[in-house]
């Protein structure tokens, strides 16, 4: 197996034990990025020299014997709206042209004081709404990978790097994972710092992993999620072991939400989805339908009035002084967010948390919801896609995952989406890994 | 109010402030995404929110 093709606990291994350079890895990643990335264009900055400097001190040290931490040696890659503290970050906007930070957001700190080495920025949708990134799918580079996280899926899923953080407000990070044969958590709102990533909602904006198996997510949020005083939204919530839950897999109890989900996927995705479900029962799994709450119905106006309102608080400023820098989707946003009644976005957040109160109880009942990840395989062109099926869960803030579960007639890869209750990420882990067991990793796509 | 009502009231104050901040060819532009936005606030005023739902801002762990 070439380097590039190691997951991020099997490379992190094969370093630790001194079976693969560090060195060797970023050579292998960094070759893979010029021959196969001129049409994907998932790397808005790739820092090639840096990261060569960081692996030949993390293989010097490892001569040495010392290990930096659970991730030595092994790269990642942060999407570009996280500052990275002399790098170029411009959360895909011409806004932001030449912003250098002078810090590093705190998930890419933690991941690099775990021994990561950071390969470079992917592309953002701008400041990770609709106006798209150039990123094409590696599955179909007629398709986009989906958005905002769109080259943090393309990267991951096209092999030049094992894990990407990747965010999500309304439907960022999931979405794309699920576009791309991926394995990409959204985890429950404050279980990792958004210190240093560009905001665009006070309240629904989180930061999420993409990876090619559960376990890799299990050990990224390990490391990455925490308490952080510098993030007013960060919870002191314990850090459990997430990849020892791992190791308590087994059939999981499962709601199906059939209501407002299987009845909006194409009859392809329901079709697919539903097998999935099959194969999960037939391995042992329990599943029942599950009714939704009333005031689920609200939850779409309920989160686009709050993202509106924030975005432009958040860029308020910004826009008066560069309002023509803007591309029209998000200036449109921003314009928009002023015209909003404040009444309305209060009554918006209580929606909020009447539909967290009122979806706990179902969600005590089982290990897992499930849905469908997407209304469709990832589409032909340039926008990024549906997100509703994303929006209840970065509107309350329970947490999702999606998990590869079969293809469309065209080829492409399709995801079961499965939410639990607030910072159950351990077992919400725990049957992740259970179904990929039944459904299988998605391979690599053809490049 | 019905919620076509509602919708068609809000757009139509949502175009009026947009004039008047933007002017008449930005509130233009901003046709579709103020049609959206009326048919979200709609649906927001209209759900029966509990009388006692405070707003929900973080989380925090159950009790």
């Amino acid at each position: 197996m070439s380097p590039h093709e190691l997951g991020l606990v099997d490379a992190a291994r094969a370093i630790r034990r001194k079976e693969l350079s560090p060195v060797d890895l970023v050579d292998a990643l960094l070759d893979r990025a010029a021959k196969i990335d001129g049409p994907i264009q998932a790397w808005a900055l790739l820092d090639r020299d840096g990261a060569r400097a960081a692996a030949r001190r993390a293989a010097d040290d490892l001569a040495r014997g010392v290990l930096g931490g659970p991730l030595h040696g092994v790269p990642f890659a942060a999407k570009d709206i996280f500052y990275s503290a002399g790098l170029r970050t411009e959360g895909g906007s011409k806004v932001m042209a030449g912003f250098v930070p002078t810090y590093d957001a705190t998930a890419v700190a933690r991941l690099k004081a775990a021994g990561g080495i950071l390969l470079g920025k992917v592309h953002t949708t701008e400041f990770a709404t609709n106006d798209p990134a150039p990123t094409r799918n590696p599955w179909n580079l007629a398709c986009t990978p989906g958005g905002s996280s769109s080259g943090s899926a393309a990267a991951v899923a096209a092999r030049m790097v094992p894990i990407a953080l990747g965010s999500q407000t309304i439907g960022s990070n999931v979405r794309p994972a699920s576009y791309c044969g991926l394995v990409g958590l959204k985890p429950t709102f404050g279980r990792i710092s958004t210190r240093g990533v560009m905001a665009l909602s006070y309240t629904q904006d989180h930061v999420g992993l993409m990876a090619r198996s559960v376990e890799d997510i299990a050990l990224g949020l390990r490391i990455v999620a925490g308490y952080d005083p510098a993030d007013p939204s960060s919870s002191r919530e314990p850090v459990p072991d997430y990849l020892d839950a791992l190791t308590r897999r087994r059939p999981p109890r499962i709601g199906l939400l059939r209501e407002h989900f299987f009845e909006r996927a194409t009859p392809e995705v329901a079709r697919v989805t539903g097998g999935a479900v099959d194969r999960l029962v037939a391995a042992g799994a329990t599943v029942e339908d599950v009714t939704l709450p009333p005031s689920f119905a609200a939850t779409f106006a309920a989160a686009y009035l709050i993202i509106r309102s924030d975005t432009t608080s958040i860029h308020a400023e910004r826009y008066a002084e560069k309002a023509d820098l803007y591309r029209p989707s998000i200036r449109a946003s921003i314009e928009i967010g002023f015209l909003i009644p404040g009444d309305l976005y209060v009554r918006a957040l209580r929606i909020r948390g009447q539909f967290r109160r009122e979806l706990r109880p179902t969600l005590a009942r089982y290990d897992v919801l499930l849905t469908p990840t997407t209304t469709t395989p990832a589409p032909e062109g340039m926008a990024t896609g549906d997100p509703r099926f994303q929006i209840p869960w970065s509107l309350s803030g329970f947490p999702s995952i999606t998990v590869p579960c079969g293809f469309s007639a065209s080829g492409l890869p399709l995801g079961v989406q499965l939410v639990s209750d607030m910072f159950t990420e351990a077992p919400l882990l725990a049957a992740a890994a259970w179904c990929e067991d039944v459904l299988g990793r998605a391979p690599a796509p053809a490049i | 109010m019905d919620r076509d009502s509602l919708h068609a009231g809000y757009a139509s104050a949502l175009r009026a402030e947009a004039e008047r901040r933007f002017g008449a060819a930005r509130a233009e532009a901003l046709k579709d995404n103020i049609d959206n936005v009326a048919g979200w606030m709609a649906e927001v005023a209209m759900f029966p929110v509990d009388a006692d739902e405070p707003p929900a801002f973080y989380v925090e762990p159950a009790p």
